[in-house]
């Protein structure tokens, strides 16, 4: 197994990263880079296919903001058929998460991608990351501060609380944890990734492993704390009938956080399926029954029935939450959801190419107390 | 024949988000009874009868604006 350490200063990470990336391109060793690019406007930072060396210069490889998960990306781009040549991917852990949750699935594949993955402090909805933007903030100090373990109340809220931020199962890692502020890492985990970092020069990260490693367990330890006191402050808010309803007396069943969800891969939703098409007789007999109806129906039923359906591969990206337009908490609910049931088959979404997700295995001896027999 | 046992997993996890959410999850039940199994139905039905009454209507139902 490849394990290469090097470190570099800070300072140029923008320029020698994005070089990098550019020579892996002019020398062929990959025929693209997806990567986000600042878009002309200068007011959002999208994931873009580049094939073109010169247009690196508009990446912008660390803009703190997630458009649109490139777990989506990667699954849109490799679903039909599989990359024929080498393709680099940058990605935020959520985002590889997901990815390996899709691979799973058979709804991305990972051939011929080199997967380029960062430590992640968290990041900022579009809309705020917007605005930052023009307030002209100085997003490396920002990153600074959290990486130093500073609270931001800007943060997406599930970026709060997330105790990922190292990626697993990358070809190589963009490393801040275990390196003094004025430095940041890289470190190849396979041959491929090793291959591709000949072309980048840097210091030997002597004894980065161990630094790292300590550096890694304080921060997740604060980050499962502070996601634990979520959780408490969240179950107190939304649970139980009554509070449930409030909760969800903003959705107006848009959807929207299943189209932006990337585990959500269903070509057709049940909830937009036929079984949801209903007579008007049917209507006027529900009304009926307690003098009054909601419409649209069944909103409550869709966000459980989505929890159903796929909680057990949520990586807590918190995609929904931001796409939500009345500000329903629904990643932190997800997140929360997502943990237990996933924990009821000793499973953790995105943590392993081998373990198969939850849904499509099954076993004899297994949840007893639950019935049947 | 794996079937019951995908929908075992299914009901565990749907067990486990209604705990979650504060919703009563005993009321979501599960057995596996074969057609040539009409005593344990009959008994299953009616164990599960009781259960209901003792914890009355589901309060969810007295809502319209689920």
């Amino acid at each position: 197994m490849a394990n290469k350490w090097i470190k570099h200063p800070l300072e140029n990470r923008d320029a020698l990263i994005k070089g990098w990336l550019k020579t892996l391109l002019e020398k062929e060793i990959v025929k693209g880079v997806v990567v986000p690019s600042l878009l002309p406007s200068g007011a959002n930072a999208a994931q873009s296919l580049i094939t073109d060396p010169a247009m690196l210069e508009n990446t912008d490889p660390f803009a703190p903001v997630m458009a649109v998960s490139t777990a989506k990306i990667i699954s849109k781009m490799t679903r039909l058929k599989p990359m024929e040549k080498p393709v680099a991917v940058l990605l935020r852990p959520c985002e590889l998460r997901a990815t390996i949750e899709l691979t799973k699935l058979k709804q991305a594949n990972l051939d011929n991608l080199l997967l380029i993955a960062m430590d992640c402090a968290g990041t900022f909805s579009v809309k705020t990351y917007t605005s930052l933007v023009q307030e002209g903030a100085n997003f490396v100090e920002i990153e600074r501060k959290l990486f130093a373990g500073e609270e931001d109340p800007l943060l997406r809220p599930v970026c709060q609380g997330c105790e990922w931020s190292v990626p697993d199962n990358c070809d190589i890692t963009i490393a801040w944890h275990g390196l003094d502020e004025s430095s940041f890492g890289l470190i190849a985990h396979t041959e491929k990734g090793e291959a591709s970092l000949a072309e980048m020069e840097g210091e030997a990260w002597e004894n980065g492993e161990e630094a790292r490693a300590a550096a890694v367990e304080k921060w997740t330890n604060d980050k499962i704390a502070k996601r634990d006191a979520q959780f408490a402050e969240l179950k107190e808010r939304v649970s139980g009938v009554e509070n449930l309803l409030k909760t969800y007396a903003a959705c107006i069943n848009c959807h929207n956080c299943m189209t932006v969800c990337p585990i959500c891969f269903c070509k057709e939703c049940f909830f937009d399926s036929a079984v949801f098409e209903f007579e008007s007789d049917r209507f006027m007999d529900w009304s009926s029954a307690r003098g009054n109806l909601r419409l649209p129906t069944d909103t409550l039923l869709f966000h459980i029935g989505r929890m159903n359906h796929m909680s057990t591969s949520c990586v807590a990206c918190g995609m929904c939450q931001d796409a939500c337009p009345n500000d329903i908490p629904v990643a932190q609910i997800f997140k929360m959801v997502g943990f237990n049931t996933q924990q009821r088959f000793d499973y953790v979404a995105g943590r392993s190419l081998d373990e198969p997700v939850p849904l499509a295995d099954f076993r004899e001896d297994e949840l007893h107390e639950i019935g049947g027999e | 024949m794996s079937g019951n046992l995908k929908a075992r997993r299914r009901v565990a996890i749907l067990k486990t988000i209604f705990d979650t959410l504060g919703l009563e999850s005993e009321r979501v039940h599960l057995e596996w009874i074969s057609a040539s199994e009409g005593k344990k139905f009959a008994d299953t039905v009616k164990k599960i009868t009781e259960e209901t009454k003792q914890q009355g209507p589901n309060p969810l139902a007295k809502h319209w604006s689920i």
